[in-house]
């Protein structure tokens, strides 16, 4: 080949600083541009720490061999390869696509006047055709991987890594993304994909290579992959097994699985309206019954209402259209705990226990009280074996790789021996061999025990011959939004939103030099006519700045009315009713008028954009820091909420009427607050991860995209 | 902050989302003085024995400052810094003398978390002090709520030893 590659790769090593072992060992690989090469192998063989060590990404640790990419830091204001990890949820740091994919351009310290330009190349080329101001919470899971690729590409590097697109993208995502892949191969891109199931990337990839269980890596042929069974492709037009094609609206597929049995449906689904992602506009209706016994299996696309189908059936959530039943009333975690096992998205996040043994073995102690310890030690460290986890029972779970973790989960889950197992796509993450294990497991289980099961996955094709009743959920097509045009500083953002434009609109850094100035005021006020004009003044602000000023207007005369009770009683008991009342209400007066300019400015300032602003001001560590708080907080209070409800239905006292029984005080620490902490950590770590593979951090100055000026 | 890693930077940054959120929530429901300092002190003790940093608790109230003043939650005004702030320091500065003794002992996390609570009466009295109260009305208000808040700050840290020997055991945080 006469073009020198744009990676190189001699006889590389490597071992995490501490670590007895090479995790990679002895890898020789030469990428060219144009190139696509797919990387597979077990969990945990080193996929991800291959690429994250050609990023840039692994600590410190020992080295052997070379690592080469020649064009790396060839021109300025380029990144040498960029990166996209599994999970895009925790990648996406800015609400707003424009910012989120000029993100890599701020720390480059790009000029904010050329950003523009090249993010909707980077866009085009991703094949998201959105305006710059679509807020990243309406796109669904497929196009937010694209804006994570989008965000990689602005960056023009010469390879882009990658990892596992397949653990959480639909089979529609997935053909749009080979559908992206191909066209930046043509464009010249290098590409180098980590994937458990590479069959959706057969037609566009060049090079196969499968790692082994030690960390090396081997040739595999491309013929292999279809051979092995691995394919993705076949599976994406699975009709539903129920109903032939579903009507060509948002509609759903559904019935019941034709099994009549004489009590009542374990679950049973009336008219169900599912909101799907984005506006909530698109929505399905769902009609099915499942008896007692039964397993089923309900398939649809990311976005399409799974998990919000599962949290109606945990009840922590109610339908605003239809009803759904549970063994036999409406779903509540009160009534159900014990005789649900539910297995929440991303399990992993329910892991408290010290070791394995003790996390599962948590769910039959509280749920299966009648039976002797040593009877509940059989039966967990039995579920320990079928699931290939007998050795690691003393481990610490927190400890365990990815697919170890989620198997971990799965089994605190049976090990409650619940009557119905609802299981938010219980595959998710695992590979070939350990996904084959869980759904014989749980074949088994319904068989020999009689376990109603219901599970969800947007891959059909794995559960063909395992359900008796499919169920089908469909989104529609993506749709297509391209009808604003990229205008720095447009509203269009809060128009969307619904929020009524301020009268007097003022730059956000004047608003807060105004609003400490109106709080320094008062504290000088030391007459009645002062602190009356300086009410004038904050009311005028408030009902010329704030979109909806009577809310605040509301809020702002309770505190008024609270403080002002406590201070004039304080002066009524020192100087007497008369003289002191009136004195006390000045102080309260003053007190309040010392607070209410910073109640009008938050309620006059989008966060998004007062974050900006402090960016100017505050280090852009500590700005990143807050504004990345503030946009996860509602993701990290749903997880607390999730968590809640998962552990309660593994037995955990966490009800409000558990408060009152003492013994169960334990539970709200270890079940709840423990899990939740581990969460923030691991939150905190992969955003910290995404903001460095966009080299966060390069220079001590960031620029900012021109769209959201404050 | 000067060898602070992102990742635990915002790691704090979530503790002092927690402490808004847990402010934010019981807000709703009580009307007692001081109970916010139950989850104040938690997470400020907290998020200083989860990350060896000497102002760790600092960063922690220097970000729960800000954020509530984004959110509307401090009853405006930047003088919620200083609310946030000087109890923060109290701990970082005992967490600097004590080392990891402070986070193994409930008495000693307890009585920290008194201390720090204390300090709010510096700031309590002298937002009223501006405000022209009546120099002896000041100190009973002002003692007043100091009062309130050591009662809830000395509770709330109690549960931190505990909670922080589960994370070592469980491998979310490094060993001492």
């Amino acid at each position: 080949m006469g073009v020198s590659p744009v990676l190189r790769l001699g006889r590389f090593s490597y071992a995490f600083s501490g670590g007895a072992d090479f995790v990679l060992r002895e890898i020789s690989l030469d990428v060219y541009p144009g190139q696509c090469h797919c990387l597979t192998g077990p969990s945990g063989c080193g996929k991800t720490t291959l690429l994250m060590a050609i990023r840039g990404l692994l600590p410190p640790g020992r080295q052997d061999g070379t690592l080469d990419i020649p064009q790396a830091a060839a021109r300025n204001g380029t990144a040498a390869a960029g990166i996209v990890f599994q999970n895009p949820v925790t990648q996406l740091i800015s609400p707003a696509l424009g910012a989120e994919v000029a993100f890599g351009m701020e720390n480059h310290c790009i000029a904010p006047e050329q950003m523009p330009a090249r993010v909707c190349r980077a866009l085009a080329d991703a094949g998201l055709d959105y305006s710059v101001e679509t807020p990243v919470a309406i796109l669904s899971m497929g196009q937010q991987y694209r804006a994570c690729v989008a965000g990689a590409l602005v960056m023009e590097p010469a390879i882009i890594l990658l990892d596992e697109p397949g653990a959480q993208l639909d089979p529609d995502g997935l053909r749009r993304l080979m559908q992206t892949i191909a066209h930046l191969k043509s464009m010249g891109k290098a590409i180098l994909v980590c994937e458990h199931r590479p069959g959706f990337l057969a037609d566009v990839f060049d090079h196969y290579w499968r790692f082994t269980p030690e960390g090396r890596l081997t040739a595999g042929l491309k013929a292999q992959v279809v051979a092995a069974g691995l394919s993705h492709g076949t599976a994406f037009e699975k009709p539903s097994a129920l109903d032939g094609d579903p009507p060509p609206a948002m509609c759903e597929s559904a019935g019941d699985d034709g099994h009549r049995n004489s009590s009542a449906p374990a679950i049973q689904a009336l008219d169900l309206a599912i909101p799907g992602y984005g506006d909530g506009s698109r929505r399905s209706l769902l009609n099915f019954s499942l008896a007692e016994g039964r397993r089923a299996i309900l398939c649809g696309p990311n976005g399409a209402g799974k998990t919000t189908l599962v949290n109606y059936l945990t009840g922590l959530s109610e339908p605003s259209e239809g009803s759904v039943e549970v063994m036999g009333a409406a779903p509540a975690p009160g009534r159900l705990r014990g005789a649900v096992g539910v297995l929440f998205q991303n399990p992993r996040r329910q892991l408290f226990g010290t070791t394995v043994f003790e996390e599962v073995a948590f769910a039959a102690r509280r749920c299966r009280r009648h039976r002797s310890p040593e009877d509940i030690s059989v039966s967990v460290r039995t579920l320990l074996e079928l699931l290939d986890l007998g050795g690691l029972a003393d481990r610490s779970p927190h400890r365990l790789s990815y697919g170890q973790k989620h198997l971990v989960s799965l089994a605190a889950v049976l090990a409650g021996e619940p009557r119905l197992l609802i299981l938010d796509d219980p595959l998710a993450g695992l590979d070939d061999g350990k996904a084959r294990k869980v759904l014989e497991l749980l074949a088994r289980l319904n068989e020999k025990e009689g376990t109603t099961i219901l599970c969800t996955s947007h891959h059909p094709e794995p559960w063909d011959d395992w359900a008796h009743l499919f169920i089908r959920l469909s989104a529609g097509q993506e749709k297509s939004v391209n009808d604003a045009a990229f205008l720095p500083g447009n509203n269009a953002f809060q128009a969307t939103a619904g929020i009524r434009k301020a009268v007097l609109p003022l730059p956000t850094g004047t608003a807060l030099v105004m609003s400490i100035l109106l709080c320094m005021a008062a504290f000088t006020a030391r007459s009645v006519l002062w602190l009356a004009v300086l009410t004038g003044i904050n009311l005028l602000l408030l009902f010329l700045r704030c979109a909806g000023p009577w809310p605040v207007l509301r809020r702002s005369v309770r505190f008024f009315v609270w403080q002002a009770v406590i201070i004039t009683l304080l002066y009524g008991l020192r100087f007497g009713w008369q003289s002191g009342a009136v004195s006390g209400l000045c102080v309260a007066w003053q007190l309040f008028l010392a607070f209410w300019p910073g109640m009008v400015f938050t309620a006059s300032n989008p966060t998004s954009r007062v974050t900006r602003s402090l960016a100017r001001v505050l280090p852009h560590q500590t700005a990143f820091v807050v504004s990345a708080c503030l946009r996860f907080l509602p993701l990290l209070l749903e997880e607390m909420n999730a968590i809640r409800q998962a552990q309660i239905y593994r037995g955990a006292g966490l009800l409000r009427q558990d408060i009152r029984r003492l013994r169960l005080w334990p539970d709200w620490v270890h079940c709840l607050l423990v899990p939740t902490l581990v969460r923030a950590l691991s939150l905190a770590a992969d955003i910290a991860l995404a903001a460095e593979a966009r080299d966060f951090g390069l220079h001590k100055q960031r620029t900012h995209w021109p769209g959201d000026a404050g | 902050m000067k060898g602070l890693s992102l990742k635990d930077a915002l790691f704090l940054g979530f503790c002092a989302v927690l402490i808004i959120a847990a402010r934010a929530a019981l807000r709703l429901h009580l009307k007692i003085p001081g109970h916010s300092m139950l989850f104040t002190l938690f997470f400020i003790l907290l998020a200083r024995g989860c990350v060896r940093n000497h102002l760790a608790a600092s960063f922690t109230a220097l970000l729960s400052g800000i954020m509530a003043l984004l959110l509307g939650m401090g009853k405006g005004g930047p003088l919620i810094l200083i609310k946030y702030l000087l109890p923060a320091m109290a701990v970082d500065v005992a967490a600097f003398i004590l080392a990891d003794r402070l986070f193994q002992s409930m008495l000693l996390c307890g009585l920290t978390a008194m201390l720090a609570a204390a300090t709010r009466f510096l700031s309590d009295a002298a937002m009223d002090l501006l405000a022209g109260m009546e120099f002896t009305v000041m100190i009973r208000h002002a003692t007043l709520q100091t009062a309130s808040n050591m009662v809830f700050g000395g509770i709330g840290a109690l549960g931190v030893p505990a909670v922080l020997r589960k994370l070592r055991a469980f491998g979310a945080i490094e060993p001492y």
